[in-house]
């Protein structure tokens, strides 16, 4: 019994790559030829054409800036927003905590379309419809409660103890943030940064509704080609969407050991 | 310190309620009526498009599930600290729209399977290939939840089989437990109440989502949210307050679901607790 499960085990492994991995590792190929014809399992040339088009369109140059921008704003937000609120959640006892906790949780449990046409008449009255403000507000709807659920983990792994050995070294509550909690949180930074990205490249129809068309990002442009434009380009459009968010990562990745005085541990 | 946190569930709280009255409006927005829900229910797409969503959400939701909690399980002791773990979570970095687009690729008419049956010789033809894309069984719809959230899972089970006591398992064997009475008696107990909160989170998503249908959805039955969409944007003005009735009915389906479940769950890990069961 105990020989079957050992054997099993690289079985399920190999599985595990087959579906999460080829698919991807096709969609690259597919990336860099000439869209494949019925029949086919291999790609039978090298065509640049596809990354030439997403490097050379404006349009989609003007969108990459926009969902950029729009992408650091959100997890920008997001970090103010969630990590006070998650040391908050971590570390205090209080009555109603869990109500609290299920309030905070609520936004993504709303279906964003609901959410979008329920804001879209008061944003239109406020007037931040069709604007990239209005874009911003609506993207941390979907994102915030994860981030707190994150940095709340993190905080309750690290534990008040750091807070404690600070305090009685005399430092103020910033200095305890900044030198104790935030190098041990970058785990939790780390994942709070792609998630964060991750869903607010995710966003089509909030943004349609909200952005009314103006606002126009990546996912608004990709929804033609994947109904039916060349393979070629879309497969070089389905990798940019991954490369934004691991970029993100990167230059957060950097920031942090640039600015932090300690060496950083690594992800566990 | 939670305040700025409040602002976002209080926007949510707000588009809600909003929501809420503009269903119980007429398509001006003059007077108070019931005509949406009257609407909405009269309507022959309405309830095809509830059994059809119903039934995609409750499908993909359970085969996530199932194949997550699965490989989290059998891969826990594999996984820690690799550095090639990130494999794992190699769907996470794709929208789901992408997702569904891989689907295409792969499982279309012309895709990649086909191909692959007609290289084997099973097939000679796309026409002779299934259907399985914008399909009216939803089998697009489900292959790409599935592809997406199963490393969803088994990022949300990991830590509970890492939490997991188990040596446990050893005492029950001991006592003469077999494989199924080590399993029912100890870690479906721990598995429970992280496979109810996964559980939640998927349903809730996919009945809600708009995304993935949008591309790859069947033109009838059409899942709820494109629905409501299309009567929102639609050019009938008098079906808009029923796009407001049909996401009203959605999120206070979906909220009272998860006020209901997430009290089940609080109870068991309570329960959890008292009893000793952490290690």
């Amino acid at each position: 019994m105990k020989t079957v499960r050992m054997m099993a085990r690289p079985f399920v492994f190999l599985l595990l790559t087959a579906v999460f991995i080829i698919p991807v590792l096709l969609l690259f190929l597919q990336s860099v030829s000439s869209p494949w014809r019925f029949g086919t399992l291999l790609p039978g040339d090298l065509n640049t054409g596809g990354w030439l088009h997403i490097s050379g369109d404006p349009g989609l140059q003007h969108a990459i800036m926009v969902t950029v921008g729009l992408g650091a704003a959100v997890v920008a937000l997001n970090l103010l927003i969630a990590v006070p609120a998650a040391r908050f959640l971590a570390f205090r006892e209080f009555r109603g905590k869990s109500v609290l906790d299920t309030i905070l949780f609520m936004p993504i449990l709303v279906p964003v379309i609901a959410i979008a046409m329920g804001l879209h008449l008061v944003f239109i009255r406020i007037g931040i419809a069709d604007s990239f403000t209005g874009v911003l507000i609506v993207h941390l709807i979907p994102t915030v409660p994860y981030a707190i659920r994150i940095f709340r983990a993190g905080f309750e792994r690290i534990g008040t103890k750091w807070e404690e050995q600070c305090r009685t070294l005399g430092s103020g509550r910033w200095q305890t943030f900044w030198h104790a909690e935030l190098p041990r949180l970058a785990p939790s930074l780390r994942a709070a940064v792609f998630l964060t990205m991750v869903i607010s490249l995710s966003q089509y129809v909030l943004t349609v509704i909200i952005g009314g068309g103006r606002v126009v990002t990546l996912p608004l442009l990709y929804y033609p080609y994947a109904a039916g434009g060349n393979d070629t380009i879309t497969a070089a459009f389905s990798i940019l969407f991954a490369a934004v968010p691991v970029t993100m990562v990167l230059v957060i990745e950097i920031l942090l050991r640039t600015v932090l005085p300690y060496p950083l541990k690594r992800s566990t | 310190m939670v305040l700025p946190a409040l602002f976002t569930a209080a926007i949510t709280a707000g588009a809600v309620i909003y929501g809420i009255i503009l269903s119980f409006r007429d398509s001006w927005n003059e007077s108070w009526t019931l005509e949406a829900y009257a609407n909405l229910f009269g309507h022959t797409f309405f309830l095809d498009s509830l059994v059809f969503s119903l039934y995609v959400t409750a499908v993909s939701t359970l085969i996530s599930i199932v194949i997550g909690t699965v490989l989290a399980r059998g891969m826990f002791v594999y996984l820690r600290g690799r550095s090639w773990k990130w494999l794992a979570w190699l769907p996470m970095l794709f929208p789901h729209f992408v997702a569904a687009y891989l689907i295409l690729l792969f499982f279309s008419q012309s895709g990649w399977t086909a191909s692959l049956l007609y290289q084997a010789g099973v097939i000679d033809t796309p026409g002779q290939f299934p259907v399985l894309t914008n399909d009216r069984y939803g089998i697009g719809l489900i292959l790409t939840y599935v592809w997406k959230e199963v490393p969803f899972v088994m990022l949300m089970m990991l830590p509970v089989f890492y939490e997991m006591n188990h040596r446990l398992k050893d005492a029950a064997a001991t006592l003469g437990g077999g494989r199924y009475r080590q399993f029912m008696d100890l870690e479906w107990h721990y598995l429970k109440p992280a496979l109810l909160e996964t559980s939640v989170i998927i349903f809730v998503f996919i009945i809600g989502a708009f995304e993935v249908p949008y591309l790859i959805g069947a033109t009838y039955p059409k899942m709820l949210p494109v629905l409501s969409y299309e009567w929102f944007y639609g050019g009938d003005w008098s079906m808009r307050p029923a796009a407001f009735a049909l996401m009203a009915i959605i999120t206070a389906s979906v909220l009272v679901c998860f006020y209901i479940i997430s009290r089940t769950i609080r109870r068991q890990r309570q329960r959890m607790q008292e009893g000793g069961g952490g290690s």
